[in-house]
C-alpha cells in the first residue's frame, strides 16, 4: 500500500522522497485526479467502442484495451480506499473485469474480483472478517453491508461479473446462493430453484452517464439471463432429463436474447422433443430455429438425423444436401468481429461444443452418397462419392476434429462410390477408383492367410502395438481387394465384355482363397468377434464372385463351369435362392433332369432360408444384378417334368 | 577406425554452451544456444544479424511451412511465435554494423501448456507433444492467418520408467517429424520436406494414409516407442465396429531416440526410415517389394549399433552423420543395407552389429570434436558435402567433407548434348566479341577525336591568349608566329619576287595535319581601284615543337603589283579534317547527328601575324652600275610598245612615260636619333650611313643581307625592273635646331621610276616610324626647333593640302584623268622639294 502511495506520488508531484508527508494529504483526494481517472476511463472505453463499431477483425485491440484497464485499475487502486471515489474505482474494475472475461483469463478475473470486494469492504471501513479465498462468504458480506447503500447498484456491476465467471464454469450453487443473497436479503434455508430464482431476478443497476463502461450492464444482464437458462437446460440435457431441460428451455425462449442464442435455444428445445420420442414437435423446433437464424447447422444436421429416424429419405438427402451447403460457404466466408462478451465465453466450451457440433464436411458428404445409392437416387449419390473423394485428396484438409464420429475406412470409401458409380453406369470411372484400391492393398496380402478364431483376448493389453493388428489388417485387404475385382468384373459386364469380366472374377477369387479358416465350425455360444465379421462378408463376396462368374461362363456357354461354379458359391452361401435356382437350370441345360428335378423337390421343401447377412453397400445386390433369375419358366419346366416323372414311375 | 581429413572452418564463437539447436534457413542459420538469445547468422556475411532475446531460456525451435515464422519453446513452457524478416539485412547491412536485437514478449505466445516438452510444425498446423498424468498427449492446433485454433487431441498411454531423471530435460524431449507420401504435391513444392518411398509409406503407415496422401507425424517417445499418427484423416472405424485410435506403435527402439528422418534416396524417394537413439542403436527401415514366390511386401527392420552416446546427428542421401560428445563421425547406410537386404533371414528384423557380417560397416570417424548440434547437411558448388556444427565451445563450424573418389555426383551431359553445349557457348562468345569489338572501335574513335579536339583548341586558346596579351605588351612574341621575307629568285632566266613565310612553332604543343597555313595577300589599293587581294592556303603537315615550316607564294601578278602589299597570315583548321574518310564514313554510319555537326559546322580560323611588304623589301640589290642610260635587262610589255610608238612617232594617250631624269627624293633623319634607336652609339658616320642602310634594307635582326650592303651607295632593282639607287650621307643642318647644328642623315632614293622613288619614300618613312612608334626604348627629349622653320613647313604643307583637296571636286571625269595626274604629279614634286626632317 506503501508502496503504491508512494509511486501515486511520485507520479503527482515527480517525487518520491516527499512521499510519507504526502500519503496524509492523499485522503482527501483532489478532485482534479478523479477526474483524469475518469477520463482516462472513458478514453479507453470509447476506443473499444469505435472498434466494435468499425470492425476491423485483423487488430485486436482488445488485449490492448485490457493492458490498458489493468493499469488504470492499479492506479486507482494505489489509493486507500474510499466511498468518494467508489463509483471510479468499481467502474474502472469493472471495464477491466469485462476485459478479462473477454480475453479468457479466469484465475485474474477472481483474483480481481476479490480484490475489488475487498476494497469495497475497506472503503467503509469494515474489517476483514472474512479470508480472502472465499468468494461467496466475501460475496455474503458485501451484499449485506451494502444492501440499501447508495452503492449497491455498483456492487450489482460486480455481481452480473462474478455470476458470468461462475457461469462459464458451470456452478450453479454458487450462481444460486447469490441470486439467493441478492433476492430475499436473508439467508433462506430453502434450497431455491435455480430457474425460479433466475426468473425473479431483479436487483437496481445504476449507470453514471460520465463513467462509460465497456458493455452496458443491462445488456450483460440480459445476456446472463438466457445464458443462464441455457446453460441449466444443456446440463440437464447432458443428464438425459429432458423434461427439465425443456422447462428451461422455455424460459430461455421468452427472455429477450440475440438471434443466434434463440436459434439455440429453439434447437436445443427440438433436440429435448426428438429424445422425448416427439419427433414432429422436434422437426417443427428445428424449423423456427432456421426461421430464425439459417447459420444454426446443427438443426439441419438434427432435422436429417429425425428424418432418417422416420424413413423419410428424400427430406433426409435434401437436409443434408442443405448443411454441406451451408457449411461449405460458412468455411469460406471471413469470420466476424467477435463483441465483447459472446455467448461462447459464458457458456463454456464443452456445452458450446455440445451445442453446435456438426460433423465434418466429409461425413455429410459420405451420408448423403450412401443415403442416395441406398434409396436408387444413383447419379446424385455418385456424384458425392466422387465429391467425397476429391475432398480426401484436396489440399484444404480437414484436421481430425474431436467430435467422435468416425469415418469408415479409406479403402470402403473407395469401394463404396466404385458401387456408386457402377449402379450410375460411370463404369470407367469406377475401374479407376478399384484400380486405385486394388493397387494399394494386393501387395500386402502374403500367399496364404491362417485365421484361428479369435480367443477373445482383452484389447486394452495390445492395443496399439502393429502386428496385433497387421492379421486383421491383411484380411480386411483381402476383403478390399477381392471387393475390388469383384467391382471391376460387374463393370466389365456391363460393358458386355464378358472375357474381362471373367478374368476379373477370376482374380477376386484368387484374392478370396488365399484366406483359410482353421476351424470352420462356429461355435454358437462363441463371441462374434470382429474376424468373424470379416469372415463373413469374405464369405458372401465369395458366394457372389462365384455366382457372377458362373454367369459368364454360362454366357459363354461352358456349362461344366458354371455347374462348379454355382455349386461352389452354394458351399460358401447356402440357402441362397438364387444360387439354387441357377444350379438346377445348369444341371437341367447338361441334361442330368433327374439330378435337377431332385434338386428342385429339395427346394420347393426346405423351409431354410439364409440368415440375412447385413453386407456393406458394396457388396449389396442390385436390381439388374445378372445372378437373379427368372423363376418362371423355370417352375413350368420343373413342374412339368415332375409331373411327367410321377407320371412315368 | 581411419579417420578422414575434413576442412573445418570457425564462422563464429558464442562462448561455452550446454546446449544448443541449430537450423538452416535458407543461408541464413538460426542457432539457439541454450540461453535467452538466439542468434541469426547470416552465412553470406559471416556475420550474426539479427540477435532474438526471449524471456526465457529456449529449449527448441522449428520453422514454419512458409519458411517465415519461428516458433520457439522456451523452459517456462510457453510457445513463442515471431516472423523472421527474410531480407531485412539488405537495408541495414554494412560490415562491422551491429546486430539488431529484437525482443520477443509475452505477446508473441501461442501456446502455454505447463507440460509442452515438444513441438513441430507442419503444414500450417502446430503439434504439440506434453506428459500428462502418465500420458503422452498430442495436440493439433491450426495456426493459419484465420487465428489460431485447437483442433483434436491423441493420447498415448506412458511407460513409466523408474530412474529416469525428470530434470534432464533433454532426454525427456520426444521427437517429432513429419513425413510426406511421396506422391503428394505438397511434398514436393518443399525440400525441406521428409517424404517417404510410397511402398514403405503404405507399409507402416497403413492404406488410408497412402490413398489420402496424408501427411504422417512420427514421434521417437524417450522410452524409445516411435508412434505416428496421421494428420488429416479423419477418425476411422476399424473393422470390428469401434473407432481405431489413431496413433500406432510401430516399434520400440528401447532407448530415447535422438533423431527421425529419412536416407538412402532412390528413383522414388527415400528409400529407408532412418531412427538413432540415444545410446548408438540405429533402426534402419525399408520396404521389401513383393516378392515373386507370393510373399506379400513388407518391412525390414534393420538395426546397426555404434557406439554411443549419440548427442545429434543428421542425415543426407547415403550417409548419416552423427555426433557423439567427443566425436564427429560417418556412417554410410547404403552399406549396411546392401548386405542385409541380400540375406534371407525369415525374421523381418536384423541386427548387423559391427564386427558381425561378413563385410564390417564401420562409421568413419570425421576427427571434428565436440560438436552438439548439426544442421542439415548441404552440397557445396565444388560438389563436396558441408554441414553446419556448434561445438560445446560454443563455436559454428562449418565442416566440409572430402569428395568421396568414388561418388563424383557430378551431373554428366551426354558427349553430343555437352558438345552442342559448347558450340551454343562459343558462338555466344563470337557473337558477344563482335558488338564489344565495333563498340570498343567506336569508342576509341570518338576517344582520338575528342582528344584531337582538345589539342586544337589548346592551341587555339594559346594563340588567343597570347593575342591578348600582345596588344597590351607589344613585344610579346605569340609561340606560334610567322616570318615573311621577300626575296626574288630567278627561275628560267625569269626574276620574280617570291614570299617566304616560315611558320615557327616554339609553343609546347604540336601541330597536327590538318592545320592550314594561310597567306593573304593584300594589296593597299581598295578593290575599287584596281587592287585585289588573295589568299593562299598550304596544308601543313606536322609541325613538332621548335620546329619550322616554310611555304613560298609568288608575289608578281600579271599587273603590276602595287607596293606595300599585307600579308595576313593566319592558321585554320577545318573540322572534318578531324577524321579521316573512312572513319568519317563510319562515324556517320552510327551516329549521323555527329556527322551533320563536323559538315555544318566549317572551319577554325586563328590570326597569326600580319606583315607589310614594302618597296625596300622588295629590292634586288644588284650591281652598281652608272647613272644613266641603261638598258634594264628586262623590258615590260608596256615599256617596249610605248618604245616602238615613239619611234613610230604615235602619239598615245596614255600616261606620261617616266621621264628618262631620275627622280630624287631625300628624308632626312637626325642621326642622334638613329643611333639611339639603332644602337649604334660611338661609331663615325661613315658606319653609320652604312648601319642605316642595312638596317633599311634588310631589317634589323636578319643577317642575311647584311654582307651586301658595303658602301652608303646601294644599287638596286625594283620590283619594276627599273634602277633605283639609295644613298645615305650625313648632312649637317645649320638651320633647323635652335642649339645648334643638327646633324642628319640624308637617305637619298634616286630612281627613273616615279613610282620606285615614291614606293621607297614611303617604305623609308614607315620604317622610321616603326622606328618612333617603338615603344621600349624611352624617348629621349626632343631637340629644340627653331620654330620660324617649322611655321614655314607647316605653312607650305597646309597651301599643297589646300591644292590637293581641289582636285578631290566631284567634278572628274575621264577627261580630266590626265590633268589630275599631271596635277597631282606636280604637287608631289613640290612635296618632296624641301625632304622631311625627322628628329
Amino acid at each position: 500500500m506503501i508502496h503504491l502511495g508512494r509511486l501515486i506520488a511520485y507520479e503527482i508531484f515527480q517525487d518520491p522522497w516527499h512521499a510519507p508527508e504526502l500519503e496524509k494529504s492523499l485522503t482527501d483526494m483532489p478532485s482534479n485526479l478523479v477526474d483524469r481517472w475518469a477520463e482516462e476511463n472513458n478514453n479507453i472505453v470509447k476506443k473499444w467502442k469505435e472498434y466494435e463499431t468499425h470492425q476491423q477483425p485483423l487488430q485486436d485491440i482488445r488485449k490492448q484495451c485490457y493492458t490498458e484497464c489493468l493499469k488504470l485499475q492499479q492506479k486507482v487502486q494505489g489509493v486507500p480506499a474510499q466511498t468518494g471515489h467508489l463509483k471510479l474505482e468499481i467502474a474502472v474494475t469493472y471495464n477491466s473485469l469485462l476485459f478479462s472475461l473477454s480475453c479468457g483469463t479466469p484465475n485474474e478475473t477472481k483474483d480481481y474480483i476479490t480484490n475489488i470486494l475487498i476494497r469495497a469492504l475497506e472503503a467503509v471501513h469494515k474489517p476483514r472478517q472474512v479470508p480472502d479465498y472465499d468468494l461467496v462468504l466475501l460475496w455474503h458480506a458485501v451484499l449485506k453491508i451494502f444492501s440499501g447503500t447508495v452503492h449497491e447498484p455498483w456492487i450489482h456491476k460486480l455481481l452480473l461479473i462474478q455470476w458470468a465467471v461462475w457461469l462459464s464454469e458451470q456452478r450453479y450453487e454458487e450462481i444460486l446462493h447469490l441470486f439467493l443473497e441478492v433476492n430475499h436479503k436473508k439467508q433462506s434455508t430453502q434450497s431455491g430453484d435455480l430457474l425460479s430464482e433466475t426468473r425473479s431476478l431483479t436487483f437496481p443497476i445504476e449507470e453514471d452517464v460520465s463513467l462509460l463502461v465497456a458493455l452496458a450492464t443491462e445488456d450483460l444482464k440480459e445476456l446472463l439471463h438466457v445464458c443462464t437458462f441455457i446453460s441449466y437446460g444443456v446440463e440437464k440435457m447432458k443428464d438425459e432429463k429432458y423434461m427439465e431441460a425443456l422447462e428451461a428451455l422455455q424460459e430461455a425462449s421468452t427472455q429477450p436474447s440475440p438471434r443466434a442464442l434463440l436459434a439455440h435455444v429453439h434447437m436445443l428445445t427440438g433436440f429435448c422433443y426428438a429424445k422425448l420420442e416427439q419427433p414432429q414437435c422436434a422437426l417443427q423446433c428445428y424449423r423456427k430455429t432456421l426461421e430464425v437464424d439459417f447459420n444454426c447447422h446443427r438443426a439441419l444436421y438434427l432435422s436429417s438425423l429425425i428424418y432418417r429416424q422416420l424413413g423419410n429419405t428424400n427430406a433426409e438427402i435434401e437436409a443434408l444436401n442443405l448443411l454441406h451447403s451451408a457449411v461449405m460457404l460458412h468455411a469460406e466466408s471471413d469470420p466476424s468481429t467477435v463483441p465483447l462478451i459472446s455467448s461462447d465465453m459464458l457458456l463454456g466450451s464443452k456445452q458450446i461444443s455440445f451445442i453446435c457440433q456438426i460433423p465434418s464436411p466429409l461425413h455429410i458428404l459420405h451420408t448423403l452418397g450412401h443415403r442416395c445409392v441406398l434409396s436408387d437416387r444413383t447419379s446424385e449419390g455418385a456424384e458425392y462419392y466422387l465429391d467425397l473423394l476429391a475432398s480426401l485428396q484436396s489440399d484444404s484438409n480437414q484436421i481430425p476434429a474431436d467430435d467422435g464420429l468416425s469415418f469408415p475406412r479409406i479403402p470402403v470409401v473407395y469401394l463404396e462410390a466404385a458401387f456408386a458409380l457402377l449402379k450410375a453406369k460411370r463404369v470407367w470411372d469406377a475401374l479407376a477408383v478399384c484400380e486405385e484400391v486394388i493397387t494399394k492393398t494386393v501387395d500386402l496380402i502374403p500367399e496364404r492367410l491362417l485365421i484361428t478364431p479369435s480367443v477373445t483376448v482383452s484389447r486394452e493389453l495390445v492395443p496399439l502395438t502393429l502386428e496385433a493388428d497387421a492379421l486383421d489388417e491383411k484380411m480386411e485387404c483381402v476383403l478390399w481387394s477381392g471387393a475390388a475385382y469383384f467391382l471391376q468384373g460387374q463393370a466389365h459386364l456391363q460393358l458386355k465384355d464378358t472375357k474381362e469380366a471373367l478374368t476379373n472374377f477370376t482374380r477376386a477369387i484368387n484374392q478370396l482363397v488365399k484366406v483359410s479358416m482353421k476351424q470352420k465350425v462356429k461355435d454358437p455360444g462363441s463371441d462374434e468377434g470382429a474376424v468373424d465379421h470379416t469372415v463373413m462378408f469374405l464369405e458372401a463376396l465369395k458366394g457372389k464372385v462365384l455366382a457372377f462368374r458362373a454367369v459368364c461362363f454360362v454366357e459363354r456357354g461352358q456349362l461344366k463351369e458354371a455347374l462348379r461354379d454355382f455349386q461352389l458359391s452354394l458351399q460358401a452361401t447356402p440357402g441362397c435362392r438364387n444360387t439354387e435356382m441357377w444350379l438346377v437350370e445348369m444341371l437341367w441345360r447338361l441334361d442330368r433332369k433327374q439330378e435337377a428335378a431332385a434338386m428342385w423337390t429339395q427346394i420347393l421343401n426346405s423351409t431354410q432360408s439364409s440368415a440375412p447377412v447385413d453386407l456393406p453397400l458394396y457388396l449389396q445386390t442390385w436390381q439388374e444384378d445378372p445372378t437373379s433369375f427368372d423363376l418362371s419358366s423355370l417352375q413350368k419346366k420343373m413342374d412339368e417334368f415332375v409331373q411327367n416323372s410321377f407320371v412315368t414311375t | 577406425m581411419e579417420g578422414l581429413r575434413c576442412l573445418v572452418e570457425c564462422w563464429a564463437d558464442f562462448g561455452d554452451l550446454l546446449s544448443a539447436k541449430a537450423i538452416c534457413h535458407g543461408p541464413d542459420v538460426i542457432i539457439s544456444t541454450g540461453t535467452e538469445h538466439m542468434f541469426v547468422f547470416s552465412g553470406q556475411e559471416r556475420r550474426v544479424k539479427t540477435v532474438l532475446q526471449f524471456e526465457c531460456p529456449v529449449t527448441s525451435l522449428a520453422l514454419g511451412g512458409d519458411q517465415c515464422s519461428l516458433y520457439v519453446l522456451c523452459e517456462n513452457n510457453h510457445l513463442y511465435c515471431t516472423t523472421l524478416s527474410q531480407d531485412s539485412s539488405s537495408f541495414s547491412a554494412e560490415e562491422g554494423d551491429d546486430p539488431t536485437l529484437s525482443m520477443v514478449s509475452k505477446d508473441s505466445v501461442l501456446v502455454e501448456d505447463g507440460n509442452m516438452l515438444s513441438f513441430t510444425v507442419a503444414e500450417d498446423i502446430l503439434i504439440t507433444v506434453s506428459l500428462k498424468e502418465s500420458f503422452w498427449s498430442f495436440q493439433l492446433c491450426s495456426t493459419s492467418s484465420t487465428g489460431f485454433q485447437k483442433h483434436a487431441g491423441f493420447q498415448v498411454p506412458a511407460v513409466t520408467q523408474n530412474d529416469v531423471d525428470l530434470q534432464d530435460r533433454m532426454s525427456l524431449a520426444p521427437t517429432l517429424t513429419c513425413f510426406y507420401p511421396n506422391s503428394s504435391l505438397k511434398g514436393h513444392a518443399c525440400k525441406h520436406h521428409h517424404s517417404l518411398d510410397p511402398l514403405l509409406f503404405r507399409l507402416l503407415f497403413g492404406v488410408d494414409a497412402s490413398l489420402t496422401n496424408s501427411p504422417i507425424i512420427v514421434c521417437g517417445l524417450p522410452d524409445g516407442r516411435l508412434a505416428f499418427f496421421p494428420l488429416f484423416l479423419p477418425a476411422l472405424t476399424s473393422s470390428r465396429g469401434q473407432q481405431k485410435p489413431p496413433t500406432k506403435i510401430f516399434y520400440s527402439l528401447e532407448q530415447p531416440v535422438v533423431f527421425i528422418g529419412t536416407s538412402v534416396v532412390g528413383d522414388q524417394g527415400p528409400q529407408c526410415l532412418v531412427v538413432i537413439g540415444q545410446k548408438g542403436r540405429i533402426l534402419l527401415i525399408k520396404a521389401n517389394q513383393r516378392s515373386s514366390d507370393g510373399k506379400a511386401a513388407d518391412c525390414r527392420f534393420i538395426e546397426h549399433v555404434v557406439q554411443g552416446p549419440v548427442v545429434c546427428a543428421c542425415v543426407d542421401r547415403e550417409h548419416l552423420y552423427y555426433s557423439t560428445a567427443t566425436n564427429l563421425f560417418c556412417l554410410s547406410l547404403s552399406k549396411i543395407l546392401i548386405p542385409s537386404s541380400s540375406s534371407s533371414s525369415s525374421s523381418p528384423v536384423t541386427a548387423v552389429s559391427e564386427g558381425d557380417s561378413t563385410i564390417p560397416v564401420r562409421a568413419v570417424c570425421l576427427n571434428v570434436c565436440r560438436v552438439i548440434a548439426l544442421t542439415e547437411p548441404s552440397i557445396s558448388p565444388a560438389g563436396s558435402v558441408q554441414l553446419l556444427a556448434v561445438s560445446l565451445s560454443g563455436r559454428l563450424l562449418q565442416v566440409t567433407l572430402p569428395q568421396d573418389s568414388d561418388n563424383a555426383k557430378v551431373s554428366r551431359l551426354a558427349s553430343s548434348q555437352a558438345g552442342q553445349k559448347i558450340k551454343d557457348l562459343l558462338a555466344g562468345i563470337g557473337n558477344v566479341w563482335e558488338r564489344a569489338s565495333v563498340e570498343k572501335q567506336q569508342l576509341e574513335l570518338k576517344n582520338n577525336t575528342l582528344k584531337r579536339l582538345n589539342h586544337i583548341l589548346n592551341i587555339c586558346h594559346l594563340l588567343l591568349n597570347s593575342q591578348k596579351n600582345a596588344q597590351e605588351v607589344c613585344d610579346l612574341r605569340s609561340p606560334i608566329h610567322c616570318r615573311v621575307a621577300a626575296k626574288w629568285s630567278t627561275l628560267l632566266q625569269k626574276d620574280s619576287l617570291i614570299v617566304t613565310c616560315i611558320l615557327e612553332n616554339q609553343s609546347s604543343c604540336v601541330l597536327d595535319q590538318g592545320w592550314t597555313l594561310c597567306l593573304q595577300v593584300q594589296s593597299s589599293l581598295s578593290v575599287s581601284a584596281g587592287g585585289s587581294s588573295r589568299t593562299y592556303s598550304f596544308a601543313l603537315t606536322k609541325l613538332d615543337c621548335g620546329q619550322k615550316a616554310e611555304v613560298t607564294l609568288p608575289l608578281e601578278t600579271d599587273a603590276a603589283l602595287f607596293l606595300p602589299v599585307q600579308i595576313h597570315c593566319s592558321l585554320g583548321y577545318t573540322l572534318q579534317s578531324l577524321l579521316n574518310p573512312e572513319e568519317f564514313r563510319q562515324l556517320s554510319i552510327n551516329d549521323t547527328s555527329l556527322s551533320q555537326l563536323l559538315i555544318h559546322t566549317g572551319s577554325i580560323c586563328l590570326v597569326l601575324n600580319t606583315f607589310t611588304l614594302d618597296w625596300l623589301d622588295a629590292l634586288q640589290i644588284g650591281e652598281p652600275t652608272p647613272n644613266g642610260d641603261h638598258i634594264p635587262k628586262q623590258i615590260s610589255a608596256w615599256e617596249a610598245t610605248n618604245m616602238l610608238l615613239s619611234s613610230r612617232q604615235i602619239h598615245t594617250e596614255e600616261p606620261a612615260m617616266p621621264k628618262t631624269t631620275p627622280h630624287t627624293v631625300a628624308v632626312h633623319i637626325s642621326s642622334e636619333f638613329l643611333r639611339k634607336r639603332l644602337s649604334l652609339p660611338e661609331c663615325s658616320s661613315g658606319l653609320l650611313c652604312i648601319s642605316v642602310l642595312r638596317w633599311l634594307l634588310c631589317g634589323t635582326s636578319n643577317a642575311e643581307g647584311q654582307e651586301d650592303v658595303q658602301s652608303p651607295v646601294v644599287c638596286a632593282r625594283g620590283p619594276d625592273r627599273q634602277e633605283v639607287r639609295l644613298l645615305t650621307k650625313e648632312v649637317i643642318l645649320s638651320d633647323f635646331g635652335s642649339d645648334g647644328p643638327l646633324s642628319v642623315v640624308e637617305v637619298q632614293v634616286e630612281s627613273v621610276s616615279m613610282s620606285a622613288v615614291c614606293g621607297l619614300h614611303h617604305a623609308v618613312l614607315r620604317r622610321v616610324q616603326v622606328l618612333l612608334n617603338d615603344a621600349s626604348v624611352k624617348p629621349e627629349k626632343p631637340a629644340e626647333l627653331r620654330r620660324q622653320r617649322l611655321c614655314d613647313a607647316v605653312r607650305h604643307m597646309e597651301c599643297l593640302y589646300k591644292d590637293l583637296q581641289d582636285f578631290r571636286d566631284p567634278a572628274a571625269g575621264v577627261m580630266k584623268t590626265r590633268r589630275t595626274s599631271e596635277s597631282l604629279f606636280h604637287l608631289y614634286l613640290q612635296l618632296r622639294e624641301k625632304p622631311l626632317v625627322i628628329v
